[in-house]
């Protein structure tokens, strides 16, 4: 397996702009996704977080065109440019066209939550597996199978050969979730979505997978594009770290960075809201952000997050903020960080 | 200080039939569970799916019967009530002191009775108010958990999860109940409104002298809430300790494994976990011999397979290890010359 030469000159993925609207007969149109722009390198880790319903599924769905039949890309382009190879714009391409199907389970592929709801419950692993290669690649069955076998050995399931004439409902959560990496992984594909891979996992079997995540990650030189609500699994996994709120990105950085300086008022928030590994001397009283998110219907023009920021002013609910560079490819949307320098120290 | 509940060689035991026709078979869900909490405190109960840390809440508010064992509550002004020997009749008026709130917000009240109904039920099964003085009641306990009782009268789609979590917390507390067991009461909430959740839980702890017993697999939760944590392995209590010293110098291996595989939201603490995560959780039905963590566990020896251990006092903590003294286990906190108190958020 070589790593393969990331391209200094263009990123792996480009999110440009990118606007998702449900259209429903009955109703207005939801715009679940407003405007993201992502950046992702390749061989790195981007991780989106956000409350439920910010619309991080949404986008990564949309990165495989993957999105229900009443759903659009109004706006914006997803710019795909895999290693020595044309640059494609996913979000313009029909999701059923053979470039689409061509790139969706062999240059980008994914894993998603609940692995027994993912997995087809009729057929065994091995052959979910086997058909995956044989539909991108020319291998006959016994050679996918060879391959299958490899690939479950790797993935860390013992006994590969034979657990792979087993079905999913015969393999514990964990078991399922590595079968599901071992078929993402099965065309070495170049990015890797993980949508709240461990979210359904205990702890312990949480940290198995993340361990093997970063691993693979190191044999096989993919980027990951990794979906989570926990803060702590960001800390764990990330390289990057994208914060959406309500279908926007409000803030993208290093991990490090972000986490150690969060400058727009919903991540800042969102980091005063967990409880930290502290002593009880040490411990601070939770600062919860007040109120609930509100509906996609019922957004700002402006700033989404407005309704619940202790810094809102005058043009928050009315203006969109502007992408603000704030540190080494450190980005934020707030009009504190622009309009007035006077209260920008409130979010230093 | 005399414990207010204290459970003792507690046992519950499942029979099951494997697919239609197969023969009966018995599941130990809890074996031989002994824990007290003292009034006034937050006692956390955690562990992996399947470890019994629910089914020992629900055997507790006696919502399903125990196999062995008995559950003793001490009300402050009366003599001691051994609750696993009561009939349901005799239980009744004790159920006002013990109240309980559910992890799912959505599927624990009625989708068919309005707030008012719903929140009003205790106070009319009990007979504690009626009328007036029940509306009364019931709005007050609404406003104080943040809802206000103009809502009252809607049904419980019209909330959001937080809220509807509320409205459970306000379904416990009608009664003034001496204990709430609280099985993941937070777990299914987005982080902003877990943190909402639990502020207002400390708050009413202090407002209304609650003890808590908190369940809950999330141990950075159970870190900022608990007074003392119970960590449980297959229907087994491994760890009795004051959390403090629980996080700070964990005695059982499982609680080491558990403190490691936490998720920290610290980049800079990454990469603790210095050797892997070993195995799976064993199936119940499967449970190994001896120490039943003694499959995963780094330390085991020849006796661990073949000796199960006894809960047996270690410094502050209670333990179930046969080598608890010796063991040099890892924590969850930063070495105390760097305090976390240098990482400031802003």
């Amino acid at each position: 397996m070589t790593p393969q030469t990331p391209m200094v000159d263009k990123p792996l993925l480009k999110i440009e702009d990118v606007e998702i609207a449900f259209s429903s007969p009955d109703e207005a149109d939801i715009v679940a996704v407003r405007q993201v722009d992502l950046t992702l390198t390749a061989g790195k880790t981007l991780c989106l977080v956000g409350e439920s319903g910010c619309g991080k599924s949404v986008t990564a769905r949309a990165v495989l065109r993957l999105l229900d039949q009443n759903a659009s890309i109004s706006r914006g382009r997803i710019l795909f440019t895999p290693p020595g190879e044309e640059t494609v714009d996913i979000g313009a391409l029909k999701s059923d066209s053979l470039s689409m199907r061509a790139i969706r389970g062999n240059k980008i592929s994914m894993i998603f939550q609940e692995p027994m709801s993912s997995l087809s419950p009729v057929h065994t692993i091995g052959d979910q597996i086997d058909e995956m290669i044989m539909l991108h690649e020319d291998l006959k069955p016994k050679e996918a199978r060879e391959r299958t076998v490899s690939l479950l050995d790797q993935v860390g399931i013992p006994g590969p050969r034979e657990r792979a004439d087993t079905y999913p409902f015969q393999l514990s959560g964990g078991l399922r979730q590595r079968a599901m990496i071992a078929m993402a992984l099965a065309c070495t594909p170049n990015l890797l979505i993980a949508d709240e891979p461990t979210t359904a996992l205990d702890v312990t079997t949480q940290a198995q997978i993340l361990d093997l995540l970063k691993k693979l990650q190191d044999d096989y030189g993919m980027a990951m594009l990794f979906i989570t609500h926990d803060l702590g699994v960001v800390a764990e996994i990330a390289d990057e770290v994208a914060v959406m709120y309500l279908g926007d990105v409000v803030e993208q950085g290093d991990v490090f960075e972000v986490f150690r300086a969060p400058r727009h008022p919903y991540t800042q928030a969102l980091m005063r809201s967990i409880p930290t590994m502290a002593r009880k001397a040490d411990r601070q009283r939770l600062s919860p952000i007040k109120g609930t998110v509100p509906s996609a219907k019922d957004r700002p023009q402006g700033c989404a997050f407005t309704s619940r920021c202790p810094h809102a002013f005058e043009p928050c609910p009315t203006v969109r903020p502007e992408r603000t560079q704030v540190g080494e490819g450190h980005v934020a949307r707030c009009h504190l960080l622009t309009q007035d320098t006077t209260r920008a120290e409130e979010l230093a | 200080m005399s414990a207010l509940l204290s459970v003792e060689n507690l046992s519950k035991t499942f029979t099951i039939r494997s697919g239609l026709v197969g023969p009966l078979r018995t599941l130990d869900a809890l074996s031989d569970v002994s824990l007290s909490v003292a009034p006034g405190e937050t006692l956390a109960i955690v562990g992996e799916s399947g470890c019994g840390k629910t089914t020992l809440g629900r055997c507790i508010v006696k919502a399903m019967p125990v196999t062995a064992g008995k559950v003793t509550y001490r009300p402050p002004d009366h003599a001691p009530v051994e609750i696993t020997a009561l009939d349901n009749r005799a239980m009744k008026p004790w159920r006002r002191d013990i109240r309980m709130i559910f992890q799912d917000p959505m599927s624990s009240l009625n989708p068919n009775m309005r707030v008012f109904d719903i929140v009003a039920e205790p106070l009319r099964v009990h007979k504690v108010a009626r009328g007036r003085e029940l509306e009364n009641r019931v709005a007050d306990v609404l406003s104080r958990v943040g809802i206000s009782p103009d809502a009252m009268g809607r049904y419980p789609h019209a909330f959001s999860g937080g809220q509807r979590q509320r409205i459970g917390i306000a379904r416990a507390l009608v009664l003034e109940p001496k204990l709430v067991i609280a099985d993941e009461a937070v777990s299914a909430l987005d982080v902003s409104i877990q943190a909402q959740v639990l502020n207002l839980l400390e708050d009413l702890k202090s407002e209304f002298g609650l003890t808590y017993i908190f369940v809950s697999h999330d141990l950075g939760v159970v870190n900022y809430i608990a007074d003392r944590v119970v960590v449980m392995y297959l229907g087994h209590v491994v760890e009795n300790a004051p959390t403090e010293s629980l996080f700070e110098r964990p005695r059982h291996p499982y609680t080491e494994v558990l403190l490691e595989a936490l998720p920290i939201a610290d980049p800079t603490r990454r990469n603790r976990r210095e050797k892997a995560v070993r195995g799976e959780i064993p199936y119940l039905g499967n449970r190994p011999t001896g120490c039943p963590f003694h499959t995963r566990c780094r330390h085991a020896q020849d006796r661990c397979r073949s000796e199960k251990p006894a809960l047996r006092k270690v410094g502050q903590a209670e333990v179930a290890c046969h080598f608890a003294e010796s063991l040099e286990l890892k924590g969850a906190y930063e070495p105390a010359s760097v305090t976390p108190s240098t990482r400031t958020l802003a």
